[in-house]
């Protein structure tokens, strides 16, 4: 028995010997059809103004791919930020594609809403070369981000020209009827927590690339929906929303490097509607034209000549973003925002960015013919980011 | 605004339908031959993957390396983008090919 037991132990000995001499003969590097990815990003913030200087936040941001076939596709973007002590935890998107022709693709679930090219391409701060935002983006902006819904999107050619498209029907705004937050009667809120009505927003954005280099792409959004509670007096309040983007990329050899332009104007449109709304006991009326507009304008270079590397990895960004919200609304106001940024690329995908931003806000609705508050907000921002 | 929205509505269902029905059309019609490049301009099937590399991730992002990811990575990566930054067919098989290529 004995014997046995050591005829055993040698042959299992032997084996795992053998099995750790040649690793590749037990290991099947046939990937299989399914193949899953975990990427993302994440960042670090510190900031400094006249209220506070801070290490603001920080977050980390997985994106889980998991591609089944050939054919379907799903992808998952959840956010955990640390701020003010507390952990937040939300999931930007999550969607799966099935493609129906090598073209055509659907994607359903909650995705990015292609309303422009900031949020749906450009929002990971990675990929945005500045620490902050346009004005009218972020999770309580005047423009879309995510939302459920169902969309047919892809990319081919017209003639001699590329285009993209985007279809969508998701649940869609809604608009704040005063009953909570009185000062900001008749604002649409984007991302809301549940479907308020029947109607779906129905959008759609068309890209085209007029130069065969594809440096330049030229955008048009538009999306429309109806904003009101069902069974209430807002429901047959309509919006009426469309944009412009355009980007041009390119290395320009008299400049010495790449330079990137992108823009977008936003409109925002809402059917007219009369207001009244209970502050402190006291009832009051709003009726305004509920027209709202935004804007930005970002430059970027990127040298490429000379042999200093160090140079090579730096960056320069400017950005230009407007704000007007509608004349008359408890919550008028003018803003613009420029920042100044400079960049330096530890890698492709890992950035320090250090950004100077002055905002200046007028807005609030004066009583009695006063004047609306000024605010002017500069802020030193220095972001750690870095894309996985 | 209602005429407007029913106008838009029915403008996007139309373009919707007619993007469907053509991709789906030239899909089948090309099955049996070289799937790829039916309906890609000659200028298009005329570039490199590396080309197409520089040209499309510029666009949002600096340029992967392509010793980034390893091939089975890398296909799923590109797909990604495929779907997300809306490349043609023709475009990511290219990228991904490069991609693979040069890691």
């Amino acid at each position: 028995m004995k014997y046995n037991y050591l005829i055993t132990s040698m042959a299992l000995l032997l084996l795992f010997q053998l099995n750790a001499q040649s690793p590749t003969t037990s290991y099947d590097p046939k990937p299989g059809n399914s193949k899953f990815m975990l990427r993302g990003y994440s960042d670090a913030t510190f900031l400094s103004n006249d209220e506070e200087s801070t290490f603001g936040n920080a977050r980390i941001i997985p994106v889980f791919l998991y591609q089944q076939s050939d054919k379907l596709f799903y992808e998952g973007e959840l956010e955990f930020a640390y701020e003010d002590g507390e952990v937040e935890i939300a999931v930007e998107y999550a969607n799966f594609y099935y493609s129906l022709a090598p073209n055509v693709h659907l994607r359903a679930g909650k995705i990015l809403v292609p309303f422009g090219i900031f949020f749906d391409r450009l929002h990971p701060s990675w990929i945005n070369r500045l620490p902050t935002n346009p004005l009218g983006y972020g999770h309580d902006g005047l423009l879309p981000t995510s939302d459920l819904g169902v969309e047919l999107r892809g990319a081919s050619y017209l003639g001699n020209m590329k285009f993209n498209y985007s279809l969508y029907v998701t649940n869609g705004p809604r608009i704040k009827d005063g009953s909570e937050e009185p000062d900001e009667v008749g604002m649409i809120v984007h991302n809301p927590i549940e479907d308020n009505n029947n109607n779906k927003a129905i959008g759609g954005r068309l890209g085209l690339f007029p130069l065969r280099d594809q440096s330049l792409e030229l955008g048009f959004s538009g999306l429309t929906g109806k904003l009101g509670n069902r069974d209430s007096e807002f429901e047959d309040i309509g919006t009426m929303m469309y944009a412009f983007d355009w980007t041009y990329v390119k290395k320009v050899s008299p400049l010495g490097g790449i330079i990137d332009i992108k823009g977008q104007l936003n409109f925002i449109n809402i059917d007219d509607q009369e207001y009244e709304v209970i502050e402190d006991s006291v009832s009051e009326t709003y009726s305004f034209d509920n027209k709202s507009n935004s804007s930005f304008l970002q430059l970027g270079y990127r040298p490429t000549f000379g042999n200093s590397q160090f140079v090579k990895n730096l960056e320069l960004v400017g950005r230009y973003s407007t704000l007007n919200t509608p004349e008359e609304a408890p919550w008028e106001s003018e803003s613009t925002q420029l920042t100044l940024g400079l960049n330096y690329w530890i890698d492709w995908r890992t950035a320090i960015k250090l950004a100077y931003q002055a905002e200046r806000v007028t807005g609030g609705h004066a009583e009695g013919g006063d004047e609306p508050e000024k605010l002017d907000i500069n802020t030193l921002y220095i972001q750690w980011t870095l894309g996985f | 605004m209602k005429k407007i929205n029913n106008t838009l509505l029915l403008i996007l269902f139309v373009t919707c339908l007619v993007v469907v029905f053509t991709q789906c059309a030239s899909q089948k019609a090309v099955s049996n031959g070289d799937e790829l490049t039916k309906g890609a301009p000659e200028y298009v099937l005329q570039k490199s993957g590396a080309q197409l590399w520089a040209e499309s991730c510029i666009r949002c992002h600096n340029t992967a390396s392509p010793s980034t990811f390893s091939d089975v990575q890398w296909d799923v990566a590109v797909t990604h983008m495929k779907l997300r930054a809306q490349l043609t067919q023709v475009e990511a098989e290219k990228i991904a090919e490069f991609m693979k290529l040069a890691n």
